[in-house]
């Protein structure tokens, strides 16, 4: 580039001819464009920059809302399993104090308590787990003679609000029918595999019986005669029978 | 636009934090339900006893025991007029049973059962009666 006066040798950066002090147009339109890219480039940083921001911020929610999403859905699973993983948990401590809780069913059901062996096998839960199998046999009848015994203790009692010998004396029928039910051996290996009827075990639910029968001629005057037909009385037979002494009695 | 977007996710997240604390929370709440083990209190004891209930005190009484509830004075003198009650039923069996050796035991439970109800000793009379125990 040279000066348009007197042809000396220009650059970009000369606004004015160092020779002859000639204003150089070229470089002036040179600053203006330069200005006004300046400018342009530092509105475009900036928008660059706070769209980015914008989008990074609505990235970040999006993210935000798909990790509650799959929180919400693992809370929702969680309730609607929170009874499977309490039940696992219960046949875990069951599990565990095997040892514990076997040594005590054995010592209660020895001693004949089967009260206790059925509260302890209710109250913790023991169903679930294998070291228990054995003494499903037995907890059957137990568990029905603790609602038996329930039931005769009500009869016995004043009543406490009418009508409430009539449910007793019901519920007494069907746990009865439930007793006799249990107490037939199932014709399945599975139970002498795990040793559910084992000699203990029969004699343990033969001396339930006794109890029972005893009870039941206590409460209702049966005598040892009446006792053997009621044995093979049917469900429904039991239950008449049942009642009919209870009115008399009554 | 922006502000909008702004006001809804705002609205979403604080939905979807309401629901999982809800969920989460009854989830725990139900989860410590399966798990709970159920003991009778004093409270339960009493009102059965003065009902004459002795029934319901008796499994009250295995339901506590074999769950190592806690215990006051007043529920070990419920403990002691349930074991008697029970003791008194297989009396009475044994009478009709002419079980001379289950006799001598309830017997014996039953007196030790006796010294053992403090306050509550009054209820070894109502069930005397009851079973028409002499």
């Amino acid at each position: 580039m040279r000066c348009q006066s007197c042809n000396a040798p220009l650059s970009l950066e000369d606004e004015k001819c160092p020779y002859c002090g000639t204003p150089n147009p070229d470089a002036i339109k040179h600053r203006q464009e330069m200005n006004r890219f300046s400018g342009e480039f530092e509105r475009t940083q900036s928008s660059v920059l706070r769209t980015a921001g914008e989008n990074a911020q609505k990235s970040m929610r999006i993210i935000i809302l798909c990790i509650m999403v799959i929180l919400l859905i693992l809370s929702f699973l969680f309730l609607g399993f929170s009874w499977n993983i309490a039940y696992s948990i219960t046949k875990l401590q069951a599990a565990t104090n095997s040892e514990k809780y076997c040594a005590m069913l054995d010592q209660y059901e020895e001693e004949g308590d089967f009260l206790s062996f059925a509260a302890l096998y209710d109250q913790k839960s023991l169903y679930g787990a294998d070291a228990y199998e054995e003494y499903r046999y037995v907890y059957n009848a137990a568990s029905n003679y603790t609602n038996i015994f329930n039931y005769i203790t009500r009869l016995l009692e004043e009543e406490p609000w009418e009508g409430s010998h009539d449910d007793a004396l019901k519920y007494l029928c069907q746990s009865l029918n439930y007793y006799y039910e249990a107490a037939e051996r199932e014709p399945y290996d599975y139970y002498y595999e795990i040793g559910a009827y084992d000699q203990r075990h029969l004699d343990a639910v033969e001396r339930i019986t006794e109890k029972i029968e005893n009870l039941l001629q206590l409460t209702f005057s049966i005598t040892e005669e009446e006792m053997e037909t009621f044995r093979e009385f049917s469900p429904a037979e039991k239950q008449v029978f049942i009642e009919r002494r209870y009115a008399e009695h009554e | 636009m922006s502000k909008t977007f702004h006001i809804v996710t705002n609205i979403v997240i604080i939905v979807l934090a309401f629901l999982i604390i809800l969920f989460t929370g009854m989830g725990i709440f139900e989860m410590a339900d399966g798990m709970r083990v159920y003991t009778v209190s004093e409270d339960s004891m009493l009102y059965a006893l003065e009902d004459g209930r002795y029934g319901d005190l008796v499994s009250d009484y295995h339901r506590n025991i074999v769950s190592d509830a806690k215990t006051t004075k007043t529920m070990e003198e419920c403990y002691a007029i349930a074991r008697y009650y029970e003791a008194a039923v297989d009396y009475k069996l044994a009478l009709q049973e002419n079980d001379n050796e289950l006799l001598e035991r309830s017997k014996n439970q039953m007196d030790d059962a006796s010294n053992k109800m403090g306050d509550l000793s009054y209820a070894q009379g109502e069930i005397n009666k009851l079973l028409e125990i002499e």
